[in-house]
C-alpha cells in the first residue's frame, strides 16, 4: 500500500516505506531508507536531513566511522554504511545479522513541504 | 543477476520466495514464480541496496559491477522486469578474497532477569563488582580475548551498545552473561562463579536477601560451543590464468526420459481454482483489490509500529 503522509512536519517512519539495517560484510553495518513515491523521496532528499552530521549525532560516531552516505535515485533510496562498531559473530556480539540497529532513524523529523508562493 | 537471484523472490511485490531469471545477451528478465507476485522496476532496483556497502558499485572476483547506467524496464505482462546496462569493469590484476577465522576458545552462557528496582538502579556498579571479584579468583580473566566475561544487559542498550543514545528507566532487565576460556571446563567454571556472584552478592540498600537473579533454566549455565573471530579478510592478486585453474568449471547436460505429470499437484482443489482464476492487480492504488494482496495490506496495517 502506498505510504501517504501529510505535508506538515512528519516522522521518517510516517513517510518511508522501508527503514532497515543489515550487515554488509563482516566489518560494516548498512542503513537503508526507501520510499515508494518519487515525491516522498525528493521531499527527503531536498530537505537534506540525512547528512553525516546528523548520522554522527544519532549514532554517536566519528567522521571516519561513516564509509558511505548517498542517495540512489533508481531505487528512491538513501543508504549509509558505517564501520561495524563491534566484531561480527564473535564474543560480545549484540546482533549477529545487524538487523536491529535502525531505530534512531524512525523518529527523524522530516520538515513540512515548503509552500509555493505565487509571484 | 547473481546478486538478485541468490535472494530469490525478495525483490518481488509482495516479497516472495522464488524467482525465475532469463539470461539474454545484454540483459536479463526477472519474473516471480507465484502468479500473485510481480517485479517492478522499483522493487528490482531497490534490491541493489540489500546487504551492500553501496548500491551502484558491487566489487567481486576479478572486478567491479558498475550499476550507474543500469536500466529497469517493466515488460508487457506487468510482472516481469528487464535489467540491462550493468557494466563489469575488470581490475588490472584478477583478485579474489580470502576469509579465515581463528578460534578464541570455548563459550559458556547464562541468562536471567532482575526485577528489583533498587538493584536495577545501580546495575552497572553491581556488575563491575561481580567482575572484580571474579578477576581476583581467575587472574587471566579480561587480560586477553581468550579469557573474557561479557554482560549483555537487555533493557539497557544490549542491542545497540555504543550506537545507542536513548535511555529510559525500566522496571525489569534481562542479563545474558558469556564467558570465553580455553577449555569448556574453564569457561563453565568461570560462568558458574559469575552467575553465583550475580545471585548472591550484596549491594547498597538491599532488601531482597534471598537472591538477585531470576534464572529461567536449570542447570543455570549452558554450553555455547566453540567461538571464533575473523582473522583473515584479504584481497589476493592471482597469477594469470589462476582464476580458471583454481576454480575449474564443468558443464553437464542432464536429460531424463520420463514425462512430467501435469495433473499431479500438492495444491488443494481450492488452491488450484484460486490460482487459475485470480488476476493480480497493480498495487499502486490506495485500496488493494485482490484477495491475496488485500490480506497482506490488512496484516501490514495491523502491524504498523505505534
Amino acid at each position: 500500500m502506498i505510504k501517504q503522509a501529510s505535508d506538515d512536519e512528519v516522522k521518517m517512519m510516517d513517510l518511508a516505506k522501508v527503514i532497515r539495517s543489515k550487515n554488509s560484510g563482516p566489518f560494516e553495518l548498512t542503513l537503508d531508507i526507501m520510499f515508494d513515491t518519487e515525491a516522498s523521496y525528493q521531499r527527503v532528499k531536498t530537505a537534506n536531513i540525512l547528512g553525516n552530521d546528523v548520522i554522527k549525532e544519532l549514532y554517536q560516531l566519528k567522521d571516519d566511522d561513516i564509509l558511505v552516505n548517498m542517495y540512489f535515485d533508481p531505487a528512491l533510496a538513501w543508504k549509509c554504511t558505517i564501520k561495524r562498531p563491534w566484531l561480527q559473530g564473535s564474543i560480545g556480539e549484540r546482533d549477529t545479522l545487524g538487523t536491529q540497529q535502525h531505530a534512531p532513524l524512525l523518529t527523524l523529523r522530516v520538515p513540512a513541504v515548503p509552500k509555493l508562493v505565487n509571484r | 543477476m547473481g546478486k538478485i537471484m541468490e535472494c530469490g523472490g525478495i525483490c518481488a511485490v509482495p516479497k516472495g520466495r522464488s524467482m525465475i531469471a532469463l539470461m539474454q545477451q545484454d540483459s536479463f528478465d526477472l519474473v516471480p514464480l507465484n502468479p500473485l507476485e510481480r517485479c517492478t522496476p522499483l522493487s528490482v532496483a531497490a534490491h541493489t541496496l540489500y546487504e551492500k556497502t553501496r548500491p551502484d558499485r558491487l566489487p567481486g572476483p576479478g572486478g567491479v559491477l558498475d550499476l550507474n547506467a543500469a536500466q529497469y524496464e517493466q515488460l508487457a505482462d506487468g510482472r516481469a522486469v528487464r535489467v540491462s546496462g550493468a557494466r563489469f569493469i575488470p581490475t588490472p590484476v584478477y583478485q579474489i578474497k580470502l576469509e579465515g577465522v581463528e578460534r578464541l576458545g570455548h563459550r559458556t552462557i547464562f541468562i536471567g532477569g532482575i526485577r528489583d528496582p533498587i538493584l536495577i538502579s545501580q546495575i552497572d556498579e553491581f556488575l563491575q563488582s561481580v567482575r572484580e571479584y571474579t578477576r581476583n579468583l581467575y587472574a587471566d580473566l579480561d587480560k586477553t580475548d581468550n579469557c573474557r566475561l561479557i554482560f549483555h544487559v537487555y533493557g539497557k542498550n544490549a542491542v545497540m551498545g555504543p550506537l545507542e543514545s536513548a535511555s529510559s528507566i525500566v522496571h525489569e532487565i534481562g542479563i545474558m552473561g558469556e564467558v570465553v576460556a580455553e577449555t569448556q571446563d574453564k569457561s563453565h567454571a568461570i560462568a558458574n562463579n559469575v552467575r553465583t556472584s550475580l545471585l548472591h552478592m550484596p549491594y547498597a540498600g538491599q532488601l531482597a536477601t534471598t537472591g538477585n537473579f531470576a534464572s529461567p533454566l536449570s542447570p543455570h549455565e549452558q554450553d555455547a560451543g566453540e567461538v571464533f573471530r575473523f582473522s583473515l579478510y584479504h584481497l589476493i592478486d592471482l597469477e594469470e590464468g589462476q582464476e580458471v585453474s583454481l576454480f575449474p568449471v564443468e558443464h553437464l547436460i542432464v536429460e531424463g526420459t520420463a514425462q512430467a505429470n501435469s495433473t499431479e499437484t500438492r495444491l488443494s482443489d481450492k488452491d488450484v481454482e484460486f490460482f487459475a482464476t485470480t488476476v493480480a492487480e497493480p498495487i499502486g492504488k490506495p485500496s488493494c483489490l485482490t484477495q491475496g494482496i488485500r490480506g497482506r495490506c490488512v496484516r501490514e496495517a495491523n502491524n504498523r509500529p505505534q
